[in-house]
């Protein structure tokens, strides 16, 4: 009687461990995990994140090039204490902006254009003289809302964090530099 | 203990289906895994073949760039340009794909950085050559030397992208080699397990089909038990009951009811509802065995007796017994059985046997009474006959004589009689007592009370020796005599008795005559003669009382002496066998147990 209470008990143990072992060894990691190499799905979706980094990192990178462009072109055309002054600062704060850029896009395998948009400046330089700075400020502000909204849909649209800090960092700066121009255009134009 | 457990059905089968239940998970698990190892496998193959279409469709990019750039170094139109300007866009959307799904090892991902990098040189390189063209400084050393740069750059990006096409082939094969290995081995230990299980199955299945066949066959003899013992119950008036010890309940079978005169079931079958049945004066006693079979668990033989609700006072014999199942569940089995008709027909033998010794006593003393006082008349009758022998002949007539005579034959006739049967009356006496005793003795003895007939017939007798014995000593010498004296009686003629007395210790199984007999070994003792002998038809006859094959002229005597002897061995649980062959002689064979 006591050997068949015991055999009863090892079976009962033998079976739990039988369906339990059977169950771990079971992968159940499935699509859910999304850094799974082969979840399709999912690897399309951070493809195309990745795109859209790429090419919002890109369009920053010329806006800023741009910036820094036209900031290199008010010298000799604008005598505004004020404008030269904020050009100033826009340059320094554009050219660690682009370094920013370079060294996230070099750690991102993202590719960054050198280029500058031609007709910015091109239009910039059609005015006269007398116009120059109020153009110049229209322009320059005009660029920060476009690279500030291009910053603000790249940090919606990542789940990098290098990325996310970029833009924190960099939206910092450019909000300020904003308000700076909106003042000066606001006092003096 | 392997055997135990195979031997018993329910574990094995347990144990099979465990073992079953096992191996199906354990093939359902692996099933899982290679089949996820195969579509891994093919995945593999898949994100192989796109880090290598990326690769190369990088490289086509670069190169249309290359070319692109080149024609507008050549024609200056910038048409020529748009292959190198869309080019950076989608090395990026190459790239992008490649991070995701090029092997993560830190090789590769040096490896991208590094392509990634010549890219970006490539595409300064560009710029700086278009910018010469532009100006106007084309052909000249710088030019040169930055476009033969371009030249390493590519050469430097297609080495790097071949290097990485080789690190995802490598890697490739490695993983195929393994998932193969693995491959080769799945199928066999597949089918392997599948046949185990199937034999398993198998296995069980006919276990289960004989076990199932055996519990058939076992019902039916069940059934077949089970109705054999109700009518056995019913016939012999027997009851059964059970007490299950752990649950303290009982059950009584139909026919127990019937036993106390109930309807079956007519109660709830408990101990204190039996308990009322019960004679009020057997109550303590039954209540202290039933008391000790709960302690002991056993229940030997009881007697009791039971009032049936009409009054009947019946007596019951019970009994029960200890009974272990397989589980260790303990019951006691019981029975009870009415042994009322018994105890009458037994008191009523009693009765009977006290009778017949009140009357085997009576006859006795009157036999015994008759014979000593018919003796004390016939005593007269002799000695005045004796008288007037003496005193009278001379007066009286010859047929007065011949009258005399005859009278006096007939009482001597008489007293020989009546000897003879107080002699069957003392055997019928009921002090028998036995004592060990030397049978030589007591045929010498016998031989001296017959020694003047001896010497007067010049017999010869010869006796072997006889053993010491546990008998009646007057009877056994009453025996000798009688033999003794038969066989000098019948003797022949004109030739002198010549008796022999033999002695032999035989097995009942070894001697012819001992066939049915129970007992095991006998002191055998033959008397043997050669006198006249009998027809052996008479063989029985002869023991009997008053049963003579002579008549009184030829040979006197009561026919009273055989019946005694048959007595006296009956008296000793003996056999006494007579053998005769007419003109031959007679042999006496006596059978006496150790």
């Amino acid at each position: 009687m006591i050997i068949n209470k015991n055999i009863k008990k090892q079976l009962t143990l033998t079976l739990i461990i039988s369906v339990g072992v059977s169950i771990f060894s079971c992968d159940f990691d499935r699509d859910e995990n999304e850094n799974n190499l082969y979840n399709n799905e999912a690897i399309n979706k951070r493809v195309q994140v990745n795109i859209e980094e790429a090419k919002i990192m890109s369009d920053i990178a010329i806006l800023n090039e741009t910036l820094i462009a036209m900031s290199d072109s008010v010298k000799g055309k604008s005598n505004n204490y004020h404008v030269k002054n904020i050009s100033n600062k826009l340059k320094k704060d554009n050219l660690k902006i682009k370094k920013s850029l370079n060294e996230l896009a070099e750690k991102k395998l993202i590719l960054l254009p050198n280029k500058i948009d031609e007709n910015e400046i091109l239009e910039l330089h059609e005015n006269e003289k007398a116009d120059f700075s109020e153009i110049y400020l229209k322009k320059i502000e005009a660029l920060l809302k476009n690279q500030i909204t291009q910053l603000e849909y790249l940090s919606n649209i990542t789940n990098d964090v290098d990325f996310k800090v970029l833009t924190v960092k960099i939206l910092v700066n450019l909000n300020y530099n904003l308000n700076q121009t909106q003042k000066i255009l606001k006092t003096n134009y | 203990m392997i055997k135990r457990i195979i031997s018993k059905s329910a574990i094995f089968l347990r144990i099979i289906f465990l073992i079953s239940v096992f191996l199906i998970l354990l093939i359902g698990g692996f099933t899982y895994k290679h089949i996820s190892n195969l579509t891994n496998s093919s995945k593999l193959v898949v994100t192989t073949f796109k880090v290598n279409v990326e690769l190369e469709k990088v490289m086509s990019y670069l190169k249309d760039a290359e070319n692109g750039h080149r024609n507008y170094i050549l024609t200056k139109d910038t048409t020529h340009l748009e292959p190198y300007l869309t080019a950076r866009e989608k090395v990026n959307e190459s790239f992008a794909e490649l991070k995701e799904i090029a092997n993560h090892g830190p090789v590769q991902e040096e490896n991208l950085k590094t392509l990634s990098k010549y890219i970006d040189s490539l595409f300064r390189n560009f710029t700086q050559t278009s910018a010469f063209v532009e100006n106007g400084f084309a052909l000249t050393e710088e030019f040169k030397s930055n476009f033969f740069e371009e030249k390493i750059i590519m050469d430097s990006i297609r080495h790097k992208i071949s290097e990485m096409m080789d690190l995802e082939n490598r890697h490739l094969q490695e993983r195929q080699k393994q998932y193969q290995s693995n491959l080769e081995f799945t199928p066999l230990f597949l089918y392997l397990m599948l046949l185990l299980t199937l034999v398993l199955i198998i296995v069980s299945y006919s276990k289960i089909n004989n076990d199932f066949k055996n519990i058939k066959i076992i019902n039916n003899q069940l059934s077949i038990f089970k109705e054999a013992t109700i009518q056995l119950e019913t016939v012999g008036k027997h009851g059964n009951w059970v007490w299950y010890v752990e649950s303290n309940k009982y059950t009584f079978s139909d026919n127990l009811y019937r036993v106390l005169g109930e309807k079956p079931r007519a109660f709830e079958p408990t101990f204190e509802a039996f308990l009322e049945f019960v004679h009020p004066d057997d109550r303590k006693k039954f209540s202290a065995d039933v008391e000790r079979m709960m302690k002991e668990e056993d229940l030997p033989f009881t007697y009791y007796r039971i009032i049936k609700k009409d009054g009947t006072v019946k007596h019951i014999k019970g009994y029960g017994k200890l009974l272990i199942n397989n589980d260790g569940e303990k019951r006691i089995v019981g029975n009870i059985t009415d042994i009322s008709d018994e105890i009458e027909r037994f008191l009523e033998l009693e009765e009977r046997n006290l009778e017949l010794e009140k009357n085997n006593a009576e006859l006795s003393e009157f036999n015994y009474v008759a014979s000593h006082d018919l003796q004390e008349p016939l005593r007269k009758i002799q000695t005045f006959i004796s008288r007037l022998e003496d005193k009278e002949a001379k007066n009286l007539s010859a047929s007065g004589n011949q009258y005399l005579e005859r009278i006096k034959v007939s009482a001597t006739r008489m007293r020989l009689l009546i000897d003879d049967l107080l002699q069957f009356s003392r055997t019928n006496k009921p002090d028998k007592e036995f004592v060990l005793t030397n049978l030589n003795e007591l045929l010498e003895q016998a031989k001296q009370d017959v020694a003047e007939t001896i010497i007067e017939k010049q017999a010869i007798i010869t006796s072997d020796v006889l053993p010491t014995v546990s008998v009646i000593p007057f009877q056994v010498h009453q025996l000798f005599l009688n033999l003794l004296s038969n066989s000098l009686k019948y003797s022949k003629v004109a030739e002198a008795p010549v008796i022999k007395i033999t002695y032999e210790l035989v097995h009942s199984k070894d001697d012819i005559n001992l066939i049915n007999i129970p007992k095991n070994e006998y002191h055998k003792i033959t008397f043997s003669d050669n006198g006249i002998g009998f027809e052996q038809q008479y063989a029985n006859q002869i023991f009997e009382l008053f049963n003579r094959l002579h008549n009184k002229q030829e040979y006197s005597g009561t026919g009273v002496g055989l019946s005694i002897c048959k007595k006296i061995i009956d008296n000793h649980n003996g056999i006494i066998i007579a053998n005769g062959e007419p003109n031959i002689g007679a042999i006496f064979t006596i059978y006496l147990p150790i």
